[in-house]
């Protein structure tokens, strides 16, 4: 027999299967041992709908059986509680003459109250369907909005890492003084490994800095590749599908080369052969065999396919003042991260004493692996959660609201019940079944916006340190889902239900719109309606800061040209150019055929382009002014460039000279300098002529000549200042690939395919690699300010998009109210701007009391994001005057539209009416 | 005091497993109770019904081997448990004398 449980063989014919989430929903409503039976049902009847009506019809039918499961579960299983508790009552006390045996004795039992208010409450909802359209659709947007952004950042922050034990696993960053940085050096490296007590391993990770070429297929292809030390995937505690890890003897250079690829890749070049375990690839012109393949879903910071083992003596190995290499270690079992610590703490100083030179105020400190990987979001993650949360509060002020104004409707209604015998206890009972089941029909229309939702905020989230793509349904955020829709429906049924509960028949009962009651009830309203504008204002508030602070951000110069400006990034492979000349008269030669092609202006060539690349830094220092001892000289960033960079990227040469072609090998060392270093280290005086030091990893620094001082650039970001940076030339420093900048007439891209052509005639084994127009690559680089900008601008569009609708709904409410009154004034004679006044006061105060308070909860509010803003204070008054003065715009536009109709108030009428 | 009694629908689910007789699962019984009365059922009212039946002991089920049509998923067949027989008997009988005298009203 099958097993019961198995989703069962594959569907015959084309027929989409039933809705997946409200099977899922049924899986958990229904007990276990009947679950494969109901939906065995459902899906045959779908079936035989699907054919005869359709699919979309026969989908639509299924949820609708779902609801109706949903909604006669929860009934039937209230009153068999309730039952089971009311048996047993029976039980400790037998009366005479009650049979003994009552198997059916379910009838006997009154129905429960709670299932009459559920009846009650769901009577009264259909009886009203615009009204309970209306609030179940605002709060499901809440909840849903609310869940979305809970399931990812449960994702993010709540969610163990794809590794066991991965609570064990540490991040090791390099402490100078009181900074931090990623990296620590390969010496380093070696002695924490070798000299520890408490890690069980501790392995080392380094992405080449661009992809890796691998030849021998039909076309040469670039993968994304990294260096790791051979004890890496232990670490992790992952072990490759097929093959092996490598081994401790393929860290040593002499080693053959070796590869474990990832299982993309596998299934890409090897289309997921047994076979290629053994086969050799050609990764940068050197002949590796495959050792081993990683299983699908494996990710560890980068997408990475192919791992190459570090090795002693290797790349980025060898000098301790290079740092290149992070660092991931498991805690042995049993040892916390402090004692680990003090561990490392040790070794710390030990290599302080022993290497005064390089490792004199440096050290290591470990971080848990999951807090490590999601710091960058935890912020922006709380932050936009409280975001979304106030705009919840305001949907449910705004139901509540909705609430009180039926509830008038109402008195009579309840002033009957009251007066027949219901407690106050009892219609607040009613009246919060009522809030509950609407929060419940939110809370499931809730999840289903949220599954769509999140993805949208994960399409724009950049989460790629975790490597999370897809989250979907999951437990925790049903959960979330079921609690926040009960909190939602205590908060914004409480308060009609304590207004409703004081129902006064007596005095109801009379008639008449002008009961006291109903000025309570307008009272309460009112302080939602302040609430919901303060509320608002505070989100307002920040997205208006985070708007001001972007478009600063966008306008600030980088110190080159982003526009019409195309850049891509050519690698050459070492093998067939190993020779420094060969590869000066690559570069040279297809410059010149880029320059020649229509639509060029100008074409410059680096090794990394600013903002785009990763960075270099090395120490460099004034040679006749060197810093006092026992003091470091200042980092500064290096870069080659041929002839041509500095006018194609516009970048001014401020004096002096660009590089020229007879900077080569053999002729004086030179280095343009930017402006920032050039006044850091010569100040007040021409630098022309000057020489740096630079420290390139020997004994002694290299001596270079300054030929020019070049404009400041913003290498990292446009929100980081320009750090000092200085240029070689690369005919003296022929590095193996170098990227593109091509300045064009027209659109940047539209030359992509003649460059593509251009590189393919000097030769077809080198792909073009990493096409992407300046423009883009900058707006890329402020991405996550700009996500977390338009995300509190959506929250907080809605936020007071629901607030107007708040203000409206009062006025219009009041001035229906004040009909009696206002159309006595008009009969005495006011005019209408005076009733316009009237009403606009009222509307008026209530925003302005609501101003208040929100801009002193935005004052304290906005702290939390100044981590986010660019040069714009967190109380930047310009922005709090604007967003304020707006929001009394849209709040007149709100009261106006009561107000008018007051105006037109006929007198006659409304006395007649009373 | 309490009287074993059907509910309406609960009249009609019994009946509909009478009526279907071999092979009586919840696809079927609807189709039944839909044809014969020209009401919707749907599948949760029956479920539910059938559940508080076997739970009062007037029907009894058992779980059949899945078949390839429904996504693989098994079936339970229902059956009329003879205890049933005279409360729906009763019921039939109490709207009979109820109805007595009454054929002019259409």
């Amino acid at each position: 027999m099958r097993s019961q449980t198995r989703p069962g063989p594959k569907r015959r014919g084309a027929v989409r299967p039933p809705p997946s989430l409200a099977g899922y929903v049924l899986s958990l409503l229904l007990p276990r041992r009947t679950v494969n039976e109901v939906l065995g049902d459902l899906e045959e009847s779908y079936d035989t709908r699907a054919k005869s009506l359709g699919v979309t019809a026969a989908r639509r039918w299924y949820w609708g059986q779902t609801l109706r499961f949903v909604v006669l579960l929860t009934v039937k299983r209230v009153g068999d509680t309730r039952n089971a508790v009311s048996r047993a009552r029976s039980r400790c006390q037998p009366s005479a003459g009650h049979p003994q045996e009552q198997p059916l004795g379910r009838r006997e039992v009154p129905m429960s109250t709670l299932i009459y208010d559920i009846r009650y409450a769901a009577r009264s909802l259909v009886k009203d369907p615009g009204f309970s359209f209306l609030a179940v659709l605002i709060l499901a947007v809440g909840i849903g909005a609310n869940v979305a952004m809970f399931s990812v950042t449960d994702a993010v922050l709540l969610r163990a890492l794809p590794f066991p034990d991965a609570e064990r696993l540490v991040l090791a960053r390099t402490t100078y003084g009181d900074g931090l940085a990623w990296n620590v050096s390969s010496p380093d490296y070696y002695d924490y490994r070798d000299q520890n007590q408490s890690l069980e391993s501790l392995a080392a990770v380094r992405s080449f800095p661009g992809p890796v070429t691998i030849t021998g297929g039909d076309e040469p292809e670039r993968v994304p590749g990294t260096l790791v030390s051979v004890n890496f995937f232990p670490t992790l505690g992952i072990h490759p599908q097929l093959g092996r890890q490598f081994t401790q003897e393929e860290a040593e250079l002499s080693a053959p080369d070796v590869v474990i690829v990832s299982h993309g890749y596998w299934q890409r070049r090897f289309g997921g052969s047994a076979d290629a375990v053994g086969s050799t690839i050609v990764v940068n012109s050197l002949p590796a065999t495959v050792v081993g393949v990683m299983p699908a879903g494996f990710y560890f910071r980068h997408d990475v396919d192919i791992w190459v083992p570090m090795r002693d003596g290797g790349p980025y190995t060898g000098v301790r003042r290079f740092h290149n290499w992070t660092l991931v270690g498991r805690l042995k079992s049993g040892v916390t991260l402090e004692r680990a610590q003090s561990d490392i703490d040790v070794i710390s100083a030990q290599l302080q004493a022993a290497y005064p030179d390089s490792n004199d105020d440096k050290g290591l400190r470990l971080f848990g692996l999951h807090e490590a990987l999601t710091q960058g979001y935890r912020d922006m993650l709380f932050m936009l959660m409280g975001a979304i949360g106030l705009v919840l509060l305001i949907a449910c002020g705004n139901v509540a609201s909705l609430l009180l104004a039926r509830g008038s409707g109402r008195t009579v209604e309840l002033s009957v019940r009251s007066a027949l015998g219901a407690s106050g206890t009892r219609l607040a009972r009613q009246l919060l079944t009522e809030s509950a089941l609407m929060a419940i029909a939110s809370g499931v229309f809730g999840v289903v916006l949220a599954v769509w939702l999140q993805r949208i905020l994960l399409g724009f989230m950049p989460l790629d340190n975790l490597g999370i793509q897809e989250i979907g349904l999951s437990v925790p955020m049903l959960v979330f889902a079921v609690l926040l829709s009960l909190a939602t429906a205590l908060v914004f049924g409480v308060i009609p239900a304590v207004s409703g509960a004081r129902a006064n028949p007596a005095e109801n009962l009379k008639g008449g719109t002008r009961a006291s009651a109903a000025g309570r009830r307008t009272r309460l309203r009112s302080s939602l309606v302040i609430l919901q504008v303060a509320l608002s204002l505070v989100l307002l508030i920040g997205a208006g800061l985070l708007i001001r602070s972007f478009v600063r951000l966008r306008a600030v110069d980088p110190g080159f040209a982003t526009e019409r400006m195309l850049t891509a990034e050519v690698a050459l492979p070492a093998a067939e150019y190993q020779d420094p000349q060969s590869r000066i008269l690559f570069f040279t030669g297809l410059l010149e055929d880029i320059r020649a092609i229509p639509g060029v202006l100008a074409v410059g060539a680096i090794n990394l382009l600013p903002i785009r690349d990763s960075y270099s830094n090395v120490r460099a220092w004034d040679p006749e002014n060197p810093p006092p001892e026992g003091t470091y000289p200042q980092l500064a960033e290096q870069r080659a460039v041929l002839p041509g960079y500095f006018e194609a990227m516009e970048i001014p040469i401020l004096a002096g000279r660009d590089v020229a072609d007879i900077d080569e090998q053999g002729s004086p060392f030179v280095l343009v300098i930017s402006e920032t270093m050039a006044r850091g280290l010569f100040p007040g005086v021409n630098p022309i002529g000057r020489q740096v030091a630079v420290d390139v990893g020997g004994d002694a620094p290299a001596i270079a000549d300054v030929i020019g001082v070049a404009g400041d650039v913003r290498t990292f970001s446009l929100g980081s200042e320009p750090p000092r940076q200085m240029y070689y030339s690369y005919r003296q420093a022929p590095f193996s690939g170098l990227r593109l900048a091509i300045r064009t007439q027209g659109s940047a891209t539209s030359v992509t395919s003649a460059v593509r052509r251009a590189l393919q005639a000097r030769d077809p084994d080198i792909p073009l690699a990493g096409v992407a127009t300046m423009e883009d690559v900058v707006s890329r680089s402020i991405g996550n300010t700009r996500v977390i900008m338009l995300t509190l601008t959506l929250f907080s569009s809605v936020a007071v998009f629901l607030a107007a609708i708040g203000l409206y709904s009062v006025l219009a409410y009041y001035v229906t109210q004040r009909a009696h009154e206002i159309g006595i004034r008009i009969a005495m004679g006011a005019t209408a701007k005076r009733v316009l006044e009237l009403v606009l006061r009222r509307g008026l105060a209530l925003v302005a009391a609501g101003l208040v308070l929100g801009v002193g909860g935005a004052f304290a509010a906005t702290r939390l994001i100044q981590q986010q803003l660019f040069n714009v204070e967190p109380t930047d008054p310009a922005t709090f005057v604007t967003v304020s003065a707006m929001f009394v715009l849209i709040a007149v536009v709100a009261c106006l539209v009561p107000a008018l109709r007051a105006v037109r108030t006929d007198p006659v009428k409304t006395l007649q009416a009373e | 005091m309490a009287k074993r009694s059907l509910g309406e629908f609960e009249q009609l689910v019994l009946l509909a497993i009478l009526r279907v007789g071999d092979g009586a699962y919840v696809v079927p019984l609807i189709r039944e109770i839909e044809d014969q009365t020209g009401r919707n059922a749907s599948h949760a009212a029956v479920y539910i019904a059938l559940r508080r039946l076997e739970e009062k002991g007037l029907v009894t089920s058992r779980l059949a081997d899945p078949t390839p049509e429904r996504g693989g998923r098994g079936k339970r067949y229902y059956e009329v448990h003879p205890a049933a027989i005279p409360l729906l008997r009763e019921s039939r009988e109490a709207l009979l004398r109820m109805w007595d005298g009454l054929e002019l009203v259409q």
